[in-house]
């Protein structure tokens, strides 16, 4: 068996001096699609935003493992050029920043993290209209502010499209499925499956069987009482439909 | 001081534009005064592109008249290596249908002190005005702004923004004033600051003194840090911390910077920006 691309073992978060996570542990490997479920407040963020390296998110036990290297001792760039990506459940509007502009300092930054040349900006810009072109985003949007007057719809199918063009080994998606219509949720999807490979591992943060449904997770966790309360196949998330967290909440405490 | 004026006069339906180059010593300021007038449909664009060396203390008045249906655009940019001290006094009236958009970038001065009083003296006259200071390290940056609206239907807009870096003082006192016969008046005023260090000051008052009915104001000021969101997501897509402040600092001067639309100009302002951005020290930031 190979080794982990994501290790996490026994990790408690704190918010605030408030325990969120008290001990979550979790591993998932290259070419795995793992959904974690859970109900409102239960750490689903906290997980994403701890793995992302946010300030205020005190790690006070355990560790993370990102392809054998500490992840919790690296900056968020350090992450981000290691291969990690965070698809935000709330992605920020920066005004005076394309997202052209974004887009290829992000792919230049890890390119020059790596010791690579800096990227060809016709060919790139070529390759990022082809990439928005599949998730429906027009080509204007590109040119203005990074998520500026974007729906929220366009928000999340514009973190897709950051997935896209910088191909990340591990792409945590925190809720990207949250408030969009069907249509916008079908383009999502068909932008996860298109990068699935075996050398890339996705975790999706969901609240609802919508998304999953539409892309197949090799394993489901209930993220509940602060750890995994349970670990599944994709059943699980049937049975979760069925059931509600309720009894998750029981079995956790 | 010199005693120098320099005088231009656009005549009536002609099209001119100028770039005036004032390089400041310390023993000799580069100009006191400058005339401009615009008689009826004369359009100008006018690049006033100050340069200084040393401590030099300039003051210079200008005084700006447009003609009926008279067009100017104006950039004024100051860049300073460090020392100098720049006060600048500009009067402008705009008769009918007359128009100027006016922008002002500075950086470097130990002073840069404006005050501009614009008179909107005839129906649908407008004036569109942008502000850009970026202070650092001691220096100070001072802006008094009076835009009043003699006459009936006339528009104003402006937008001034500072950029504050450690041990810097930014000023902003700016007022839109309606008398009675600014019936129908169109006015916007905007002010809004991005404080790098915790040992920046700033201080800022908007007013708005409005004695006509059927007027259309806006008048607001906002004060703050690097949006901490914005740097967090910048650096989990890999852009190292003191690239993610340069670009927002960027972004927030560019509404600015990027509607100077006169070349000589746009590439002064771009390596006046340039060289601020990189001296800016944005370490201490507010919690």
């Amino acid at each position: 068996m190979s080794a982990p691309l994501l290790d996490i073992r026994g990790l408690r978060v704190s918010v605030e001096n408030k325990e969120i996570l008290s001990g979550l542990s979790l591993e998932v490997r290259a070419g795995e699609v793992h959904a974690i479920m859970g109900p409102n407040g239960a750490g689903k963020s906290t997980l994403a935003q701890t793995l992302a390296g946010r300030d205020g998110y005190e790690v006070t036990g355990g560790g993370v493992l990102l392809d054998g290297e500490d992840l919790l001792g690296m900056n968020p760039e350090e992450r981000a050029c290691k291969g990690l990506f965070l698809g935000f459940q709330y992605p920020v509007e920066i005004p005076g920043v394309s997202n052209m502009y974004l887009l290829r300092s992000a792919v230049n930054a890890q390119r020059r993290a790596a010791g690579k040349e800096e990227i060809n900006a016709a060919a790139f810009l070529k390759q990022a209209r082809a990439e928005a072109a599949r998730l429906k985003l027009k080509p204007e949007l590109l040119k203005r502010g990074v998520n500026e007057g974007f729906s929220g719809g366009e928000k999340k199918r514009n973190e897709i499209l950051q997935l896209a063009v910088l191909k990340p080994r591990l792409a945590v998606l925190d809720e990207t499925d949250s408030g969009l219509d069907i249509d916008a949720l079908k383009v999502v999807a068909s932008g996860i499956r298109a990068l699935r490979n075996g050398r890339r591992a996705f975790v999706l943060i969901t609240h609802y069987e919508r998304i999953l449904n539409l892309v197949s997770p090799d394993r489901v966790h209930v993220l509940a009482g602060g750890s995994i309360a349970r670990s599944g196949g994709a059943e699980l998330v049937s049975e979760l439909e069925a059931s509600g967290y309720e009894p998750f909440l029981r079995e956790a405490a | 001081m010199s005693g120098k004026a320099l005088d231009i006069v656009v005549k009536a339906g002609e099209r001119r534009a100028e770039t005036l180059r004032l390089k400041h010593r310390a023993d000799a300021p580069a100009a006191d005064a400058l005339r401009i007038v615009l008689e009826p449909r004369g359009a100008l664009d006018l690049e006033e592109l100050h340069e200084g060396q040393g401590e030099f203390a300039a003051h210079l008045e200008v005084h700006v008249e447009l003609g009926r249906g008279a067009r100017m655009r104006h950039v004024a940019v100051v860049d300073d290596s460090g020392e100098g001290r720049i006060e600048i006094d500009r009067q402008v009236r705009l008769a009918q249908e007359a128009r100027l958009r006016f922008v002002r970038v500075g950086s470097g001065a130990s002073l840069d002190r404006e005050s501009l009083r614009a008179g909107l003296m005839g129906p649908r006259s407008r004036f569109r005005h942008g502000h850009l200071m970026m202070a650092d390290t001691g220096r100070r940056a001072e802006l008094d702004l009076e835009i009043a609206h003699h006459a009936r239907h006339a528009e104003s807009e402006s937008l001034c923004r500072y950029v504050l870096g450690a041990e810097s003082h930014g000023g902003f006192a700016g007022r839109i004033l309606i008398p009675p016969d600014g019936q129908g008046a169109d006015a916007r005023l905007r002010n809004d600051n991005l404080l790098l260090d915790e040992s920046a000051r700033m201080e800022t008052r908007p007013e708005l003194e409005v004695y006509a009915d059927e007027v259309q104001c806006a008048h607001g000021a906002a004060t703050g840090a690097l949006d901490e969101a914005a740097l967090f997501y910048l650096r989990t897509r890999g852009l190292p911390p003191d690239r993610a402040r340069a670009l927002l600092v960027r972004a927030f001067a560019s509404s600015i910077s990027n509607n100077i639309e006169m070349p000589r100009a746009q590439e002064m302002a771009d390596e006046m920006l340039g060289r601020a951005l990189r001296e800016l020290a944005p370490q201490r930031l507010a919690a």
